[in-house]
């Protein structure tokens, strides 16, 4: 659960970064924020589907890993 | 920090290839036209002083890392703060790299693939390779290095045999007055791509000779610095001013103009191997100093757990930062330079030098007492 907090704790000032990139250039809020997300919702069915994988990847290697700690704790 | 250490060729072959990454692809100082190789020049020469920075911040801390060492000098909490800053810069210019490259391969080579296909991909490998720590990443690099340099040897063969050069593109040389020349390069030019050898604070510490620090450092930067000049003049020398402050991507558009013969022609997979060459290892370095860095701040015991989260991070942020490649490049000659490489290239690691040398006096004083 850890390393789920550190992505989501680099990832959201990442986001805040790159709107506010957008905002220097001139956009407004509403402009960037769409501009952001914009890739997100028009996608390609095999990007969309890759794009799941990963996600999904990225959400087992967190228990899954955390399983593996357990298992090792006893060797260690 | 892991145990592993790299040779000080590693490191030089590391620097080199990080520094060639991205600079081959856009036309570095385009704007001081004939001068532009002139520029890079002394661009390098502030590279070198902003080295010369980093390095002292090594020689008071020679075995810790850049996250290390902020907490030392800043304390705990106000460290802290500093070092999670520095991954997330060192992850953002990752993103910036990987977005370059992204795009790059898909106006020239997949027009019908999707961004984040392509990101993903490179990222993927990327993410593999930060795996397996920096002495597969230096090895890597040795490997590369020789492939590179056999490349460029060839491609300033061809380009001679093919009697494209003409020099008298490259005059007048001093349109541009020498104090502008100056502005330029102590501006702009240093920190892409020289500046952005501060990511080396967090290897630094698994050098083997950190006596041979300061000669491998300034050797490759000045190796690096000359190669990109010489091929910034080369551009120039074959298109023109116009054509290659005009072109997207001035190296491909020189390798397309070889002819050689009438047989050696079209030598596109040129461009591509050099451009994924040191795009492969300028993204490894800034990604495996981001999760060592992260690992460090964090107290995670194992970094490299951490290498799929931080390469989806950079993936994604890779996607979000731009929604076309006119404003990632854009964003990158204006606001980037302005807002986000003078404060962590220059005046951060300047405070953190004056306090270190303050505090070292003390500590100094202290003990000789």
């Amino acid at each position: 659960m850890k390393i789920f907090g550190i992505t989501v704790l680099i990832l959201v000032p990442l986001v805040v970064i790159s709107l506010g990139m957008d905002i220097l250039l001139g956009f407004d809020l509403d402009n960037s924020i769409k501009h952001a997300f914009n890739p997100f919702l028009v996608k390609d069915p095999a990007e969309l589907i890759l794009f799941l994988i990963l996600l999904v990847f990225l959400v087992f290697s967190f228990f899954y890993r955390k399983k593996k700690k357990g298992n090792t704790k006893g060797q260690q | 920090m892991e145990k592993a250490k790299i040779s000080g060729y590693q490191l030089f072959v590391l620097i080199f290839l990080f520094e060639m990454g991205s600079a081959l692809l856009v036309p570095l100082a385009g704007e001081a036209k004939q001068a532009a190789w002139l520029v890079i020049l002394i661009a390098m020469i502030g590279g070198f002083l902003l080295f010369f920075i980093y390095y002292g911040l090594f020689q008071y801390y020679p075995d810790q890392l850049l996250t290390e060492f902020v907490k030392q000098i800043l304390g705990n909490f106000l460290g802290r703060i500093v070092a999670f800053l520095y991954i997330l810069y060192f992850i953002y210019l990752a993103a910036r790299v990987l977005r370059d490259f992204g795009d790059t391969l898909l106006t020239f080579a997949y027009p019908h693939v999707p961004l984040f296909f392509a990101n993903a991909v490179f990222i993927l490998v990327v993410v593999y390779t930060v795996r397996k720590g920096i002495e597969v990443l230096a090895r890597t690099g040795e490997l590369f290095f020789v492939l590179e340099n056999l490349l460029l040897m060839t491609f300033m063969l061809l380009i001679v045999a093919s009697g494209m050069i003409h020099l008298n593109n490259l005059k007048p040389i001093f349109e541009i007055s020498g104090t502008e020349l100056m502005k330029m390069g102590f501006t702009k030019s240093v920190f892409f791509p020289f500046g952005e050898v501060i990511v080396f604070l967090m290897i630094f510490p698994y050098l083997n000779e950190p006596q041979r620090l300061k000669k491998i450092g300034i050797g490759s930067l000045a190796t690096s610095g000359i190669f990109l000049a010489i091929i910034m003049a080369v551009n120039i020398a074959v298109l023109g001013v116009d054509l290659t402050t005009r072109s997207q991507y001035p190296l491909l558009t020189l390798i397309q103009s070889i002819e050689v013969a009438g047989i050696l022609e079209r030598l596109d997979v040129y461009f591509l191997f050099l451009l994924m060459i040191g795009g492969f290892i300028k993204i490894s370095v800034f990604t495996y100093v981001a999760v060592t860095g992260t690992a460090n701040v964090f107290n995670v015991k194992q970094p490299s757990r951490l290498a799929y989260p931080v390469g989806i991070v950079i993936l994604l942020i890779s996607i979000i930062m731009a929604s076309s490649y006119t404003e990632h490049i854009h964003e990158g000659l204006g606001a980037v330079p302005r807002y986000i490489h003078l404060p962590f290239q220059v005046i951060i690691p300047l405070l953190l030098l004056i306090i270190a040398f303050f505090k070292n006096r003390k500590k100094g004083r202290q003990a000789s007492k």
